[in-house]
């Protein structure tokens, strides 16, 4: 049962009563809570969670209480800009900004062929919009260079379900959180990244004491402070953790093997795999502990039920895929999938990646069908009504793959739709001068460090401007309803979309327009006729059900009129060749699997097992670079802090970048909490405070990348590396090397100072000085002794975010009661 | 089919260079991108040892070219990565002259595969050959006006 009861979160400035409250979705993050937006004379001026909404009864989060305040935020573009030839970004007309989109992707069509046009999208747009973008992309451009941030975000996820079940979709749901005995979190952190799921988490285990939940994590993070048992691996090592687990599990004999014989493939090879994997070799490689690898193998082995969730400590780090898939294993394995609190459920990042997947936005093909199957490209072009040689085939390309053929100079126009990828992609510097190697088209609200490099921006409307749904991380379409109209000459990403496609004079074989649906509704019909009978069938969807369910759960057919919470309850996987979204990948290397190779796996409906292989991150801590540094995200911001950065209580609780190290490091180092120091790494440097805690472990650490203005310098990414996976594409954001560079002044003691005195003059105290000169007791300052001073020093102060600690005594975040501070929520 | 041959044969030869240099640093992505070079050489030796008069040798011949296509498409951001990697861990890297061997060597082995293509598709037709050979190497130059 979810949530014992609702709580309505609520957070409205506005003088006099409000004129309405209009039927939404929170935009953030993929948990998909449910809410309602004020509207006052046409301006949205707060929101509330929906009570009745499953997922989350009424609850949100920080970030989900102020994603309004953006849209009111005075900066907000109101018209499109071109760069003119001094180099300026200067306002112009829809019409011009339209003629100059037009000729540019007309110019690159003819100079580069299809495939000189690239779309990156986002995770955060309607899936209306993703689907047109597909369209568009697909049969009028006829591209495949259809990319979106979700590359960085869910699609490691996607390409393990396609490898272990054949289809995307994942099999598990919330419900099944609910009611599972265990819960195995690896590099998911939900009490920052998805707050409400963890509440509600947390809501039933103060209550029941379940689940058991174990927690994979380099950090000891707020989801970890909460588990029965962290493991606390070294960077890097998720695979040798889990092969280390499977063998035990294998070893003890904890397996189903009936369900092992009726319902997989390829159980020897994954046997033979993990045989080396012994309980020793893994403790040595991962760090943790034998005892505590058996302690969590004996759960793992012996728990009659199990769910287990993967974000990006999986997805953004060495052996995404594979980790992924070893997640699927161990489920199949243990016959622990398609009933009742039972089944992976790897996580989404963004509020709609998963739509993006689902409908074809991001290069896959539309209702999980095949792009190497001529049969499913077939029905694209029969539905589409359009020649089958005019959609390109082949599986999507990566936004890494997409930057190289900019870096050659074989992409003619980069359209940039609401997303910020120049503080999003890792090693920015690179991403930055392939984007000037080409004409870019930024579409967003705002001006962002990626409107620097654009030659056109566009300027969309924002949540609560616009009609359309979103899927969310369980599979649930949730409806979002229009709240207000944009700014004048503020356009819809879907309505841009149109335009340009009636410009380009897109058209069907029929000599009609390629696109006829004029509203998002429309829109979503259309898109019900092209999932019909696929997985992700949408077919017994329409707008009035997903308000009147608060939101339903693909596939939405005949069969199901209400959804699907739970995927494969009859253990017949997509793994035919027929039916399969993808003939797979070779797992070690990346390389696609022809269709003979897939016949001859003989899967036929059953789900195949992988030996897993584990590789090493490919950049280490070294020499030069003795320090792991690993980046995520603050519960207190969403991504580049275009939205959450112009709510000023978001902006106020985390203003700035820093550096979390261990107090080992530090002490090694003679840091002082909060002194600035640079961190460099082999693509460049950035200037961050320090923050000295022990979530993380020695030699490993944390730099929250939200902030990444080019004149501040504390953007992670300017340091990260840009290998990716070899399957999925995802960056390994997690896993670079860097030292630490303190920036200092040495100033020599004259007659007329002392300590104390130095101390004052630079605001520390002579503690401080002591120990940033690691000088021992009782203190002496000789006159001519030079000593070392930090040449800045900022006080961070991120406060947690647990409402689930004192949910009953103390009130919910408000931004009336800002700042909330740990003594706010603490004991 | 005997340009085709030469083209595979040259491929051949190319990737027995970098082969035989072997391991430099051996880190993760110079592991992959060598697996994948080994399946090239096999798949190669198998086209070009095969039978071109048996019943079954045109079913073959797609599907080993198909894999052939694919392990370059793998290979080819493995070994970008690896060049990336290379230089940005001086203790474990390459020497210049063995990295400059390899990204000539690369090179020309994109360069013979692109000059497959109009073999390829002769053999098979246009929509057949769509599914064998990976899309950028294919429409690298088509040109569309609208
Ligand atoms: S958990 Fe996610 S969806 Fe829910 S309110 Fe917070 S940000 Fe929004």
């Amino acid at each position: 049962m979810s949530w014992i009861d609702s709580r309505i979160d609520l957070n409205i400035y506005s003088q006099g009563e409000i004129n309405q409250w209009i039927y939404s979705t929170c935009n953030i993050c993929s948990i998909g809570c449910g809410c309602y937006i004020a509207v006052k004379d046409n301006k949205i001026v707060g929101i509330k969670g929906n009570s009745e909404h499953p997922i989350n009864r009424g609850r949100l989060d920080p970030k989900g209480e102020n994603q309004w305040y953006a849209n009111n935020s005075p900066d907000r573009l109101l018209l499109p800009l071109k760069r003119d030839t001094n180099g300026e970004l200067v306002e112009t007309t829809w019409d011009d900004a339209f003629t100059i989109l037009v000729n540019q992707a007309k110019r690159a069509l003819k100079n580069y062929g299809p495939n000189g046009v690239a779309i990156y999208s986002t995770g955060q747009a309607t899936l209306e919009t993703y689907y047109t973008i597909a369209k568009i992309g697909r049969a009028g451009l006829r591209s495949h260079l259809l990319d979106a941030n979700t590359r960085l975000c869910t699609a490691t996820t996607e390409w393990g379900l396609l490898e272990s079940f054949g289809s995307d979709g994942v099999p598990a749901c919330y419900q099944d959180i609910d009611v599972t005995e265990t819960l195995f979190l690896i590099g998911h952190n939900p009490a920052e990244t998805g707050t409400v799921l963890f509440e509600r988490i947390m809501e039933r285990k103060k209550r029941t004491g379940k689940p058991f939940m174990i927690v994979v994590d380099p950090r000891k993070t707020l989801t970890a402070k909460e588990a029965n048992c962290h493991l606390q691996l070294l960077p890097g090592t998720n695979v040798a953790l889990l092969n280390g687990l499977i063998h035990l599990i294998i070893k003890n004999n904890d397996i189903n093997k009936s369900f092992i014989k009726q319902h997989t493939i390829h159980f020897n090879q994954l046997v033979e795999a993990v045989q080396e994997w012994t309980p020793e070799k893994t403790a040595k490689e991962t760090g943790i502990p034998v005892k505590q690898l058996e302690l969590a193998a004996e759960q793992l082995g012996k728990t009659p039920s199990l769910v287990t969730t993967t974000l990006q400590g999986t997805y953004q780090s060495a052996d995404a895929t594979t980790t992924t898939v070893d997640v699927n294993n161990l489920h199949l394995i243990r016959g622990l999938i398609g009933r009742p609190g039972c089944g992976p459920l790897h996580m989404a990042g963004q509020p709609s990646s998963s739509a993006n997947r689902t409908v074809g936005g991001v290069g896959s093909y539309p209702g999980n069908r095949n792009p190497n199957n001529p049969q499913h490209v077939k029905e694209i072009a029969q539905l589409w009504n359009v020649p089958i040689s005019h959609l390109e085939v082949g599986p999507e390309k990566g936004i890494e793959e997409i930057l190289h053929l900019m870096e050659e100079e074989n992409i003619g126009l980069f359209w940039n739709i609401q997303t910020n990828p120049m503080v999003s992609l890792p090693n920015r510097k690179r991403a930055k001068k392939a984007f000037e190697k080409t004409f870019v088209v930024v579409q967003d609200p705002f001006l962002t460090e990626t409107t620097e490099v654009a030659d056109l921006v566009l300027p969309p409307a924002m949540w609560g401007e616009k009609d359309g749904t979103m899927e969310n991380a369980d599979r649930t379409i949730n409806l979002l309803k229009k709240a207000i109209d944009p700014p004048a000459n503020v356009l819809p990403d879907f309505d841009i979309l149109l335009e340009f496609a009636r410009r380009m004079d897109f058209r069907d074989r029929d000599n009609n327009p390629l696109i006829s649906y004029t509203t998002p509704k429309e829109c979503f019909e259309e898109w019900k006729r092209v999932s019909k009978g696929r997985p992700s069938d949408m077919s017994g969807i329409t707008y009035e059900k997903l308000e009147k369910y608060n939101g339903l759960q693909w596939p939405v057919n005949e069969e199901h009129p209400l959804g699907t919470p739970r995927l494969y309850t009859d253990l017949n996987f997509h793994t035919t060749v027929d039916a399969a979204q993808s003939y797979g990948k070779d797992l070690f290397n990346g390389r696609e699997r022809v269709k003979e190779e897939y016949e001859a796996l003989n899967a036929n409906g059953k789900a195949i097992l992988y030996p897993t292989i584990y590789l090493p991150p490919i950049e280490r801590p070294s020499e030069e670079y003795p320090l792991w540094l690993t980046t995520g995200r603050l519960v207190w911001h969403w991504h580049t802090r275009t939205k959450t950065g112009r709510s000023p209580a978001l902006q106020m609780v985390a203003p700035e970048g820093y550096v979390e190290i261990n107090p080992i490091d530090a002490d090694r180092l003679d840091l002082l909490p909060g002194e600035v120091v640079r961190l460099i790494s082999a693509r460049g440097w950035i200037e961050v405070p320090t923050r000295i805690v022990d979530t993380v472990q020695p030699g490993l650490v944390f730099v929250p990348f939200h902030y990444g203005s080019w004149e501040a310098h504390q953007a992670a990414n300017e340091i990260t590396v840009d290998f990716t996976d070899p399957l999925s594409k995802q960056p390994t954001f997690k896993q670079s090397a860097c030292r630490i560079e303190k920036r200092r002044k040495k100033i020599k003691i004259t007659s007329e100072e002392n300590l104390i005195s130095v101390a004052k003059n630079y605001n520390l105290t002579v503690n401080e000085i002591a120990r940033a000169n690691k000088m021992t007791p009782p203190f002496r300052s000789d006159i001519g002794q030079e000593i070392e001073i930090p040449l800045s020093k900022v006080n961070v102060t991120i406060p947690p975010y647990m409402p689930y600690r004192k949910v009953e005594r103390y009130p919910h975040f408000k931004q009336a009661k800002f700042p909330v501070t740990k003594i706010d929520l603490q004991d | 089919m005997n340009h085709l041959i030469l083209h595979l044969k040259k491929i051949e030869q190319l990737i027995q260079l970098i082969l035989v240099q072997g391991y430099t640093n051996k880190n993760s992505l110079e592991i992959m991108y060598f697996s994948l070079l080994r399946e090239e050489q096999k798949i190669l030796n198998r086209l070009m040892k095969m039978n071109l008069d048996s019943l079954d040798a045109k079913k073959k011949l797609k599907v080993l070219l198909s894999i052939l296509y694919r392990d370059d498409e793998a290979a080819e951001p493995l070994f970008r990565a690896w060049l990336r990697s290379s230089i940005w861990s001086p203790s474990s890297c390459p020497t210049v002259i063995e990295r400059d061997f390899r990204k000539s060597m690369f090179r020309e082995i994109q360069h013979e595969l692109k000059e497959t293509v109009p073999y390829v598709q002769q053999i098979f037709d246009q929509e057949q050959s769509r599914y064998i050979i990976p899309a950028l190497l294919r429409t690298t130059n088509q040109r569309l006006s609208y």
